[in-house]
């Protein structure tokens, strides 16, 4: 269970995740299963992405979505948990190198954060084995720099 | 290997194949010693001919012999020490040297390799059996996959039509609708670019365009069964676990398939539907179902680069969901309905 003191980051090395209109939309590289979330789990993504500690996400996002903090924790620490058993965010010893997280928009209501999870291209991919990926095929072509 | 080659042509240089083409509009000449091996290869790529404004100076060489017509064998062996690095991938085994320079590609009674640096793609094929569905209609696809991707064309699992230049890109996995729809699309007078396999690039200042990789289709019987006009014309591989057909759309609608275009709509297609509508999409449904089904159906699969790519596009271009009703006729109408209503990047 994720305590407040714990920070968190993406899991660069197996994940790719972009954020589009307050929708995260995150692939599991290795196996093609592909996730999303909805505006306040995107924003706790983002606040992880730049750094802060769970405690830290917690106050931040009950004061931009006007929700309680008890709210807020208890949500929080379900959807740290599923990210981490999905593989999508990895433990940190340390904060890190902090960033500025992007604005959160103005105006949106409390939602509890659901991590949704669309495992129908996993399963497609199952029945074969892991394809290499282009960056397993990296060549600097000296000739072309 | 080029030795080899050089070997094969002389052995039998009156079956030399050799044509030059645009690949995402870089010049690529292809040359294939075996007379079957050689019209087969070159079937998938007659609509990229090279135009007079091409480059002289190929970016890339392809160089093809048949062994069993010319008598000259592979003198490659991907299990030798020099391709440290195997996978099983797409039905065969793609292999690699430690630095990347070379990847190569073993398919049944195919062996092909790109090199990256002298940017040639080699390959020999024993001869008797049959090529495959994806042989024959999507040559190389794999080791292309590799050259586009250095040329930052990235290789997207999807459809392509357009009309007047403006196209229309279609994800979608097997079974979803994409291949009857770009052959409807076709039929009924748009512009055919591609069925499964297209090339995404992206160009400061001019948007994205689409480039067609291979000038065919394939589609299961039943589907091309309401094709009647055509299904005649249909190339059966004789490999009957395979059962796909292939079209050749420059031979069906001389024309009517394009190299390039610009990208003016993303369609996410819904199968199944009782009448043929459009409707819009956002940008959270283009990008989840073109990442989807886009990022893990290519060989090599794409990194995350692809992904920021999609991304991108997905912001620039419109995206609608066209839901699919039984009525073929109504296809290309509903696609022209949604060009119309999709401004162009730089006028939006």
């Amino acid at each position: 269970m994720a305590e407040p003191h714990e920070f968190f980051s993406p899991n660069q090395a197996d994940v790719a995740a972009k954020v589009i209109d307050r929708e995260l939309i995150a692939i599991r590289l290795l196996d093609g299963t592909y996730y999303s979330l909805e505006p306040v789990g995107t924003r706790v993504w983002q606040l992880i992405e730049a750094g802060q500690n769970v405690g830290s996400i917690v106050q931040t996002v009950a004061a931009e979505f006007g929700a309680s903090v008890e709210q807020v924790a208890a949500d929080l620490r379900n959807l740290v948990d599923e990210l981490l058993s999905e593989g999508l965010i990895v433990r940190r010893d340390d904060p890190g190198r902090t960033a500025e997280a992007p604005l959160a928009a103005s105006g949106e209501r409390y939602l509890a954060p659901r991590l949704n999870i669309y495992r129908d291209m996993g399963n497609l991919l199952a029945l074969d084995p892991p394809t290499p990926g282009i960056d397993d095929l990296l060549y600097r072509d000296r000739k072309r720099e | 290997m080029t030795l080899a080659f050089a070997q094969a042509e002389a052995q039998c240089g009156d079956a030399l194949n050799e044509a030059t083409y645009g690949f995402a509009g870089r010049p690529v000449t292809l040359g294939v010693v075996g007379r079957i091996l050689g019209h087969r290869t070159h079937s998938a790529f007659t609509h990229l001919r090279a135009t007079p404004t091409l480059p002289d100076c190929p970016s890339l060489t392809i160089e093809l012999w048949d062994a069993g017509e010319t008598g000259v064998g592979c003198p490659f062996d991907e299990e030798s020490g020099d391709f440290e690095r195997r996978w099983l991938a797409a039905g065969g085994i793609l292999s690699s040297s430690a630095d990347g320079r070379y990847v190569g590609f073993r398919y049944q009674a195919s062996l092909t390799v790109l090199d990256r640096e002298t940017q040639r793609i080699l390959g020999c094929r024993r001869s008797g059996s049959p090529l495959s569905t994806g042989e024959y209609s999507k040559p190389l696809v794999h080791l292309l996959s590799v050259w586009y991707h250095d040329r930052n064309v990235q290789l997207l699992h999807a459809g392509l039509v357009a009309r007047d230049g403006a196209g229309v890109l279609i994800p979608g996995e097997s079974g979803t609708g994409k291949s009857t729809t770009c052959v409807a699309a076709a039929a009924q007078g748009l512009e055919f670019l591609a069925d499964d396999f297209a090339g995404l690039e992206h160009s400061n200042g001019s948007g994205f365009q689409g480039h067609s990789v291979f000038g065919t289709a394939c589609l299961r019987r039943p589907d091309l069964d309401r094709f009647p006009d055509i299904r005649g014309r249909a190339v059966d591989d004789g490999i009957p676990e395979e059962d796909k057909p292939i079209l050749f759309l420059p031979e069906l609608y001389p024309g009517r398939v394009r190299a390039s275009v610009r990208m003016r709509a993303l369609v996410l297609l819904r199968v199944g539907a009782e009448r043929t509508e459009i409707r819009r999409a956002s940008r959270p449904d283009a990008l989840r179902r073109f990442a989807a089904s886009t990022l893990h159906t290519v060989v090599p699969r794409p990194g995350r680069t692809a992904l920021e790519r999609l991304t991108a596009l997905v912001e620039q271009v419109p995206a609608w969901w066209l839901s699919l009703g039984p009525e073929l006729l109504d296809l290309a109408p509903a696609i022209a309905r949604i060009l119309e209503s999709s401004s162009a990047p730089d006028e939006a």
